[in-house]
């Protein structure tokens, strides 16, 4: 089974370090953004499969993040996950309005990461949507 | 020469009016005022909505109220107003509860007469320094709050990164373990996930007193809910016995699921902290008589003297006089519980002898319970 590449856009160092060494253990190739200007820089250079995007982040916000996504052709339809220390209160709707496909909140259990991200490459994006 | 001052004067005898008025003339380095006067209390609580005014001064008895309830409903219509109570001699106990109650001052008619130009002003100043006081008091907790919830926040990054890197090990990713590796990192672990629940609960606390968090209410059956978090709690404690007592035919709750099972998480965290190894700890669900859901956690542990009793659902309640052991955690859990279940519209209680054990019980609304307390309501 050929990998599945994913973008984590992270400013936290050793979340990066973290969440990357599960991925790749999970047969994910990862690559890195660490604030939202390079996210999409990164994002259209790599064309990842799935994005795991935090939203607290220099450089322009996760929410900046996802609008400046949905506007690029080639990348509009890459379904995102959110992953933030954020409330859930207020942010998950917020979130999901502005197209993420998941939110989840830090700590987030090994088990409900991985769901989420299988989840969300099993059912894309409404193309129309 | 400042401004006069606007008074509401609610006096139904002529002749009493009158005397205050000419007081309140007489001593002219007092400063100026203007009287609006009113008879009754509606005509009083008309003028209050429609003008503003710096103070009242309030006889007690009207022909349509009498006693503190005059004062009080005063302070209702216009709680910015500072109240000053006029009474008679016999009249006396009325007056102190009115003060009791948050009237500035008391004057006796016959008597007091000349103070009371000199009892406006102060009850003014006194007024606005506790509404000042109020106002700060306010803007402190709120500081307070947005602060913990500041910090949770801060808190749950290194918290996600220690989480994830220590799984990572155990999971070998990063090659074998020695068996003594191996062990030290599962007390890492262990302790991250009990920081962890200790952010989580304080989050969850100081949620529950600023925003009310809002409720996902939908009909889920209970019995899985049990089975869920009983499973995650027996597998941590196999040194006690468990049981469970849900009938898989009650009616659904109409709750938010996360939230009753958070409730019964600390139920029985507090359970298992409480109970000696060999104890049994039991949940039993039944249908009241009024439609709802009771739950009770039973335990067999050391049970809560009485006179703690009314105090264990309190913030940051933790019993001093017991081990030292047993006073890990916040003491939030209680809290939360209680938070939660009166969310839901329920009550929480608990019945509970020292040494014989503790059951704690809380009630949840069904669609049943909640159809008749509306019919009773509109009815």
């Amino acid at each position: 089974m050929s990998s599945r590449k994913i973008l984590i856009v992270e400013d936290d160092a050793a979340l990066r370090r973290g969440l990357g060494d599960r991925l790749r253990a999970k047969n994910f190739e990862p690559v890195f953004a660490v604030d939202g200007l390079s996210a999409v820089t990164v994002a259209q250079a790599e064309r990842p499969d799935v994005v795991l995007l935090d939203l607290g982040l220099p450089a322009g916000d996760g929410f900046r993040v996802m609008e400046r996504l949905r506007m690029i052709m080639h990348l509009a339809h890459v379904p995102i996950v959110v992953l933030t220390a954020r409330d859930a209160q207020g942010n998950r709707d917020r979130a999901l309005a502005a197209g993420a496909a998941a939110f989840l909140q830090k700590p987030v259990d090994n088990d409900a990461l991985l769901a989420a991200i299988e989840q969300v490459l099993a059912s894309p994006l409404d193309p129309g949507a | 020469m400042a401004a006069a001052l606007r008074l509401l004067l609610l006096e139904d005898n002529d002749g009493d009016a009158r005397l205050i008025r000419e007081e309140l003339t007489s001593d002219r380095r007092a400063g100026e005022y203007e009287v609006s006067r009113a008879s009754t209390l509606a005509e009083a609580v008309r003028l209050l909505g429609a003008d503003r005014y710096d103070a009242a001064l309030v006889d007690l008895t009207l022909p349509d109220s009498s006693g503190a309830d005059t004062p009080r409903r005063i302070r209702e219509a216009a709680p910015s107003v500072p109240v000053v109570v006029l009474t008679g001699l016999d009249d006396d106990d009325a007056a102190v509860r009115a003060v009791a109650e948050g009237a500035q001052d008391y004057l006796v008619k016959g008597r007091d007469g000349p103070l009371v130009a000199r009892s406006i002003r102060y009850a003014i100043e006194r007024h606005r320094l506790l509404q000042d006081l109020d106002a700060a008091r306010r803007a402190e907790l709120e500081m307070k709050d947005r602060f913990i919830s500041h910090i949770s926040h801060e808190l749950r990054n290194p918290l996600a990164s220690s989480y994830l890197i220590t799984t990572n090990l155990l999971e070998e990713f990063a090659g074998p373990l020695s068996t003594e590796q191996r062990e030290n990192l599962e007390i890492v672990l262990a302790n991250v996930n009990r920081l962890r629940e200790m952010i989580d609960d304080l989050i969850e606390a100081t949620r529950s007193e600023t925003s009310r968090a809002r409720l996902h209410l939908r009909e889920f059956p209970l019995d899985e809910t049990v089975a869920g978090v009983m499973k995650d709690m027996t597998s941590r404690a196999t040194q006690l016995t468990w049981r469970q007592e849900v009938p898989s035919g009650l009616p659904p709750v109409l709750g938010d699921r996360d939230r009753v099972a958070q409730v019964l998480r600390h139920l029985l965290v507090n359970a298992v902290k409480f109970t000696p190894p060999g104890g049994t700890i039991t949940v039993r669900a039944a249908t009241a008589a009024t439609g709802e859901l009771t739950v009770e956690v039973e335990d067999t542990g050391c049970g809560i003297p009485p006179d703690v009793q009314p105090r264990i659902f309190e913030r940051l309640y933790q019993h001093s006089q017991t081990d030292a052991r047993y006073r890990s955690g916040l003491g939030l859990g209680l809290y939360i519980c209680r938070e939660i279940v009166r969310q839901h519209g329920g009550r929480i209680w608990v019945e509970s002898e020292a040494g014989k054990g503790s059951r704690f019980v809380f009630t949840l609304p069904t669609a049943n319970s909640v159809a008749t307390t509306e019919r009773n309501a509109s009815s």
